[in-house]
Parts: structure tokens; sequence; C-alpha cells
């Protein structure tokens, strides 16, 4: 910026001092007119920003890309409760392809098999991270193991707590990776 | 939907199936069709033979269901099923597993959970529970041990 600038800034500002020399002190009500309001352009731009999606050059599929400063996608995790993108979940969810799914019911409670991940297979992510329970109570079918085996997606079972973290790690490093999550016992 | 109603029965561990099938019991003398979900088939076993045994004048008619299978609802009041798999046309759920699935008991209009007073894991998921389903809008009751299911139920209008 020109010295002819600044000048011109300085100016304005102690002109404008002057001309509000009068208010400063604060009023004890401020009646504010919100129909004139208008929205910052820049409002909600930074989170979009942190997660870049490419087309995969050979399965022409969406990835995410981890960027430095990308901020976790399952922000918290506690018994039957669970915060992904500043939303509550109290249900079991599954996440795949960066999407959320609430209201993840298997067949049986605390059994995972084929048809309660097939959309998961469908996505055929790299690698399916399951969050078995608090207390990780819950069973990956053998034949579930059998086809992920198959089709090369790599299974993580963990306590939901443990999955959690390793989930937004693998998000975090730009992997292709689903997650389904059991959040009570 | 209708809200589920969730009793949280106390009781000693070592009376733990004993008090289960007097409350499936006193469900099936009022005209409701339960499901005793288990662990497994050694649990299933057991709650079998005790709901022909616990009392000398109860008849209980029952069945065991493995995953998987289809339930004729007609056939039986009772059920006892080897894993947490919805049945339809069930009214109450009475679980027998330590720490039961909050989705699956809020799938039924009443569900029964078993405190376990002398084991303070179990209490402690007991109380996890009770948090999660308040959370979920469940309508909670505590039943202190020892009670009368059969007064229960009508208090409650069950």
């Amino acid at each position: 910026m020109s010295s002819k600038g600044n000048e011109k800034t300085t100016k304005k500002t102690e002109a404008s001092k002057s001309a509000s020399k009068e208010s400063d002190d604060m009023l004890p009500e401020y009646r504010f007119d919100y129909g004139k309001t208008r929205h910052i352009r820049f409002a909600g731009r930074r989170e979009r920003e942190d997660v870049t999606v490419t087309l995969h050059p050979v399965e022409g599929r969406c990835r995410t890309e981890g960027v430095k400063g990308m901020a976790d996608m399952i922000k918290g995790y506690r018994f039957a409760e669970m915060s992904i993108q500043g939303r509550k979940h109290q249900k079991d969810v599954k996440i795949i392809d960066g999407r959320v799914f609430p209201g993840w019911w298997r067949r049986e409670g605390h059994a995972v098999d084929v048809d309660d991940v097939q959309d998961v297979l469908e996505a055929a992510p790299e690698i399916l991270v399951i969050g078995m329970g608090q207390a990780g109570r819950m069973e990956v079918s053998p034949d579930l193991r059998a086809i992920l085996a198959q089709r090369g997606i790599e299974l993580v079972a963990e306590p939901t707590e443990a999955a959690v973290a390793t989930f937004n790690a693998l998000f975090k490093a730009g992997k292709r990776v689903a997650g389904a999550f059991h959040l009570t016992c | 939907m209708e809200k589920t109603t969730l009793l949280f029965v106390q009781t000693p561990a070592v009376e733990g199936r004993l008090v289960l099938c007097r409350w499936v019991e006193a469900f099936h003398d009022a005209g409701r069709r339960v499901q005793v979900v288990v662990e497994s088939s050694v649990a299933a076993h057991n709650i079998d033979g005790l709901l022909w045994t616990f009392s000398d004048e109860s008849f209980v008619p029952h069945a065991v269901v493995a995953s998987g299978k289809v339930v004729d609802e007609r056939v039986e009041p009772v059920v006892i099923s080897i894993g947490e798999v919805f049945l339809p046309g069930f009214h109450v759920l009475v679980s027998d597993m330590g720490a039961p699935d909050l989705d699956f008991l809020l799938r039924y209009p009443v569900g029964v959970h078993f405190v376990v007073q002398d084991d303070a894991d179990q209490r402690q998921q007991s109380r996890l529970l009770w948090m999660a389903a308040r959370d979920r809008g469940a309508v909670l009751h505590h039943v202190p041990h020892p009670a009368v299911p059969r007064e229960i139920l009508r208090s409650l209008s069950l």
C-alpha cells in the first residue's frame, strides 16, 4: 500500500473519531433494525474449505483429501451420544463417503451381519471402521468378515471410543473410510 | 409412535431369573405377549426350564426361538429369543441381558431391564442405560426389590 493511501486512511479515521466524539458514551439501550442486516459473505466458508473433494483418477469416485488444520468429522462421543459435524446423534449411525446416515438398525442388536452394512459394501471403501459399543460387546459375523476380506476392504472393529479416534485419523489422512458406530454398550 | 415404558427392576443376582419369571407371568396373566431376550442358548435353556418349574401354581406356555427363525405369534404368547431379534406382535420385551441394546428396547411398548444390585459394573451399565433412555424420551420407572409384579402392573396400568 502507498504512503498516500495510508495518509488517507489516517485522516479518515481521525475525522470519524471527531465526528463521533459526542456519542462515545454507551447508551443504556440500543435498538437495531435487523431488517437492514446482510449476510456476511464469508460466513460458513471456512468449514467448506477444510475438505477438498476431488475425483479419483482411476476409479472415478469422490474422495476426501485430508488437509492441514482439517477438523475431526466426529467431534465427540459418549455413551449413547455422538456428535458429527455439529449434529448430535442418539441412535447408531453410519458414515459412508463422508455422508452421515443416522438410525443404523441391525437385524440383531449386538451383531453386525452382511445385510446390516450392504450400503457400505456397495460404496466399497478402503477401510470399514466398526464401533462395537462402549464396552465392545457387539460381534461381527464370520460371513461379513469373509466378504470384506474378499473385496479387499480392511476391517477395524474396536470399542466405539477407540473406533472414533481411528475413523477421524483415517478420514483426515484422506483414506476412503466408512464408519458404522454402535453408541451404547 | 407410542413412547416406550421401561421398568428398571432391582434384583439381587441370585434371584435374577426367578424374578424374571414372575414378571413374565404377571404380563402373561394380564394378556400381554411377551418376548424374553437372552444372550445364549444356555441362558435360553435355563429360563425355559425355570418358566415351567418356578411356581407350582403358574402356567406360562412358551417357546424358544433361535436367531433368524420366523415366529408365528399365534403359537405361543411368550417366546424366548436368543439374540436381540425384533419380533413384531409382541408387546413386552423382558431382557435377561446385562446390557441390552437401547434401540432394540425402544422398539417395544414396554421393556423390562433388571438392575443387578450386587454387581457394581452392571449397576453402572444400568445407570448409563437409564440416562440414555431418559434422553430418548422413554417413560421410566424404578422398581425396588422386592416387588409384586402384578401390583406394579396394576398401579402403572400396564
